[in-house]
């Protein structure tokens, strides 16, 4: 117990360094958010006229538009960019100063990220409160309280998800030299899957099976979908344990393939 | 050919405070800082000349050089060159010039360094004739035949920087202005750099100004030295008058055949900074004293060796820049 | 004033009155064609050194189109046609674009790209020594030969598209495309430009090129997918609508000759616009660097 207090004022105070550090280039995050937000905002535009065209798609116009609204801040919340970073780490020989200090070498990295989604934040939320006004008609808002609490939760689910996969795929790199392919094609995947290109929903009907089960959906398509789609609340506590479960069996995976790497990086030498 | 008249230039840059706080401000309110780095200074070069332009770190030589060819406005004054007013950069004013930057290099970095010269050959405009000419002269002036067909990364410092010479004087400039052009190279290196750029004054004509902390590369090349500090022009001149009259010492070293006393020389005037040991004297005396001084040392004892020599130039710079003496000042 | 004597009696000198450089306005466009011939042979000589470079490149560029047809052929499976667009008509435009973006992504973004660079790290000093025009070298010096390879697959499913849609474009729609597309190459470079140039006030410009790349991707739809107000940021703007929809448009013989006119005078002012930005950016570059 004694171990994780300790770890989360070292992360507290790390992250409120970092957030210093990388405040005074606020002004590239705001300019990076409003790159992010225009692929969504381009989709948002194209399914709505085709809605409005006549197409006869599985959700309505209201959906699609909560859908692309929220996804850009989904996907920030949910985001890494670890797996390059540690895997560069692992691959040149840096772990040992990591290994040296008190705090886990995670630590770090947890800090870094969640200080560049505290800047991230303050730069997007305006962006899509402006483009939440502009579509006002078309949003779906949750009635009760207890949607968004579902909705943070998940959300909190996703981030540690697309964490722990990151540092699965990087870990890889104790025994790979370069693992860049591997994550490119992870990324290439995940946006397919995850439902940052396009919404579940409109996949085909012979892939609903696994569209619906596969991991990649609890990073960034299911906190949406709670917001934007009409989950029952049988959905909702299905979908909850997929994710919570899909956290787990990755933490684990992460875990243990990351610990095998630091025996195999140790008895190598640094 | 070059003629500087009360030349100045100011940098106007506002400064930023560090943190969040700071940050906000400058978007508000901006402290703007004017920086002094070049104050009217005037000097002309003639056609063939060799001058070397010294002064510590920030006095402003590079800030004058990047005048001359054309890559800073002038804030005040007048500068012609060649006929040219180097900041409107047109392109036949270029392409009678020639910058290298000791530190900063123009080569491009993973193609052999024939592939830079081909594009020089294109961008200067040169004949095919012309340039096969100048690239077999260059070559082997700097012996670097081999050379040209290796990737520069691969090849080192001292090859590399007689590579940027190479490329710099393939289309043949009338003016070669060098900023620290031997910085970071070995003796070797340095010494065939000077021996190329003293044979391009005497074979082409070329005129050279060469900016330079080593002293060693303007008593090699340099007749003229300017002497720039705080962007004021300190001096211009000839450099053996400089050494002579900036600090009118002598080291003298006295060599005996058996141990001398020389503490009563301590008190000799115009004598500084005597050094004895054993069988040894060394010591600096004012020139006008050097005889009086040197007589007194034939009587201390059985004199075996007599060295007389100019006090050291890097010396002189030293006491230039720190004592602010000036040739002609009253020390 | 001492000066060297010359021992030597044959003084070759270069200090002969010389003819001057570009003997005109021609000779000077000429001068830098030349020079950009080199700068393209080299590239493709550099290229051949890094195979793997190559393949990479053709890779990511086959999955980045196929990721960009997946929302259209998503939406085809829900509808026939939208706004007069069938689903072959969208494949050329996908084509299309991806002729277009690889040329931008050969000639262009390489160059772009190092801005920031040249201007932190006073690279750009190298460049105003020579006597060529400093803007264009700066845009055009650097060549990313392998991003051709997605030029070819874009000309694969740009043919592929007009086939299954039965278009049969006659040579004067033909030249009307090339011109079109031209026009809209030219623009979204000089877009670009416009924001890398930026580069020279802001200290580093890395996140407005990910503007660029973000929203050019509006071009891998028809203009008439897009609310009206948005057409018209599209078309004069950042003016994807060139590059991508009035060309197609033009293989289907849908479009006179008044957009090519429009296009081309749209060039024109946008390229003096950005010279203007270029010598304002040289001024302050060249007073202030120290």
């Amino acid at each position: 117990m004694n171990t994780l207090v300790r770890n989360l004022r070292v992360l507290r105070r790390m992250t409120a360094a970092e957030i210093a550090q990388q405040s005074i280039y606020r002004g590239a995050w705001i300019i990076f958010m409003a790159a992010n937000i225009c692929v969504p905002i381009i989709s948002l535009l194209i399914w709505r006229t085709a809605i409005a065209n006549g197409a006869q798609l599985p959700i309505d116009e209201q959906y699609v538009t909560t859908y692309f609204v929220l996804l850009s801040f989904v996907t920030m919340a949910t985001s890494s960019w670890l797996t390059g970073f540690l895997a560069n780490d692992i691959r040149l020989g840096k772990l040992s100063r990591w290994m040296v200090r008190p705090a886990s070498l995670l630590l770090g990295f947890v800090a870094n990220n969640l200080s560049e989604k505290f800047l991230k934040l303050f730069a997007l939320v305006p962006m899509i409160g402006v483009l939440w006004w502009i579509f006002r008609d078309s949003m779906t808002i949750p009635a009760g309280p207890g949607r968004w609490a579902v909705f943070a939760v998940s959300l909190v689910l996703g981030a540690i998800l697309v964490f722990t996969i990151d540092i699965l795929i990087a870990s890889i790199a104790f025994w790979m030299d370069d693992v860049s392919a591997l994550a490119q094609a992870r990324l290439i995947i995940a946006s397919v899957l995850s439902g940052a290109v396009v919404p579940l929903a409109l996949m085909p009907d012979w892939s609903r099976g696994f569209i619906d089960n596969q991991p990649f959906r609890f990073t960034v398509s299911f906190p949406v979908e709670i917001v934007a789609g009409n989950l029952s609340g049988y959905d909702l506590l299905v979908g909850l344990g997929l994710q919570t479960a899909y956290v787990l069996v990755f933490g684990a995976l992460a875990r243990l393939v990351w610990a095998a790497g630091i025996r195999a990086y140790s008895a190598v030498g640094a | 050919m070059i003629a500087a008249t009360d030349l100045t230039k100011t940098y106007t840059f506002h400064k930023q405070q560090a943190g969040l706080g700071g940050a906000i401000k400058s978007l508000v309110r901006r402290t703007y800082e004017t920086r002094l780095a070049v104050d009217s200074i005037t000097f002309s070069i003639n056609r063939g000349e060799v001058v070397g332009l010294l002064g510590p770190n920030g006095a402003g030589k590079t800030t004058t050089l990047k005048m001359l060819s054309g890559l800073l406005y002038v804030t005040s004054g007048e500068l012609e060159v060649l006929g040219f007013t180097p900041s409107g950069r047109k392109h036949d004013y270029l392409r009678r010039i020639a910058l290298v930057m000791g530190q900063k290099t123009m080569l491009w970095w993973d193609v052999p360094a024939m592939e830079s010269l081909l594009l020089h050959k294109e961008m200067y405009g040169l004949g095919t004739q012309e340039f096969d000419r100048n690239v077999a002269e260059l070559a082997e002036l700097l012996d670097v035949q081999d050379l040209l067909n290796v990737q520069v990364r691969k090849v080192s410092l001292g090859e590399r920087m007689k590579l940027e010479l190479m490329a710099a004087l393939v289309h043949g400039p009338e003016i070669l202005f060098l900023d620290e052009p031997t910085i970071g190279l070995d003796v070797v290196a340095k010494a065939r750099v000077r021996t190329f750029l003293a044979e391009v004054n005497q074979r082409r004509g070329t005129t050279i100004l060469v900016t330079s902390h080593d002293m060693d590369d303007i008593e090699a090349l340099c007749s003229r030295v300017m002497i720039i500090d705080h962007g004021r022009l300190q001096y211009d001149g000839g450099l053996d008058e400089l050494v002579h009259t900036a600090r009118p010492r002598k080291l003298v070293q006295a060599t005996y055949a058996t141990n001398v006393d020389s503490t009563h020389l301590d008190d000799v005037e115009g004598v500084t900074a005597v050094d004895s040991s054993g069988q040894r004297i060394k010591l600096e005396v004012d020139r006008e004293r050097a005889g009086e001084v040197l007589e007194q040392l034939t009587r201390i004892g059985p004199l075996v060796d007599l060295d007389v020599a100019d006090a050291d130039i890097e010396d002189i710079m030293r006491d230039l820049f720190l004592r602010r003496s000036m040739p002609g000042d009253a020390s | 004033m001492s000066q060297r004597t010359n021992g030597t009696a044959e003084l070759r000198t270069y200090a002969e009155d010389r003819q001057p450089l570009d003997r005109n306005w021609l000779h000077k466009q000429v001068r830098h064609l030349r020079l950009w011939r080199r700068f393209l042979g080299q590239a493709v000589v550099r290229e051949t050194h890094y195979r793997a470079h190559f393949v990479t490149t053709l890779l990511v560029g086959l999955v980045q189109l196929g990721l960009g047809v997946v929302p259209i052929l998503l939406l085809f499976g829900f509808t026939q046609e939208v706004h007069g667009w069938s689903r072959a008509e969208v494949i050329t435009l996908v084509g299309a674009y991806q002729i277009v973006t690889g040329l931008i992504a050969a000639f262009i973004a390489p160059n772009l790209d190092r801005m920031t660079v040249y201007i932190t790290e006073g690279e750009l000093d190298g460049v105003l020594l020579r006597p060529v025009s400093s803007q264009f070298y700066l845009t055009l010096r650097w060549i990313n030969v392998a991003e051709l390879s997605n030029v070819m697959s874009g000309i694969v499913v740009l043919v592929l598209g007009l086939v299954q849609s039965g278009a049969a474009p006659t040579a004067p729609q033909i030249l009307q495309a090339l011109v079109l597309a031209a026009c809209g190459v030219v623009l979204l470079a000089t877009v670009w430009s416009a924001m890398s140039f930026l580069a020279f006030w802001l200290q580093s410009v890395n996140p407005i090129g990910a503007i660029y790349l973000n929203l050019v991707e509006a071009g891998r739809y028809p203009l008439a997918f897009f609310p009206v107000a948005v057409r018209t940021f599209l078309t004069f703007a950042f003016p994807v609508a060139f590059a991508t929809t009035f060309p197609v448009q033009a293989l289907a013989g849908d479009v006179g000759w008044t957009p090519v006119a429009g296009g081309i005078a749209l060039s024109v002012v946008a390229v003096a616009l950005v010279r203007m930005l270029w010598r304002r950016g040289l001024r302050s570059y060249t007073s202030a660097s120290s």
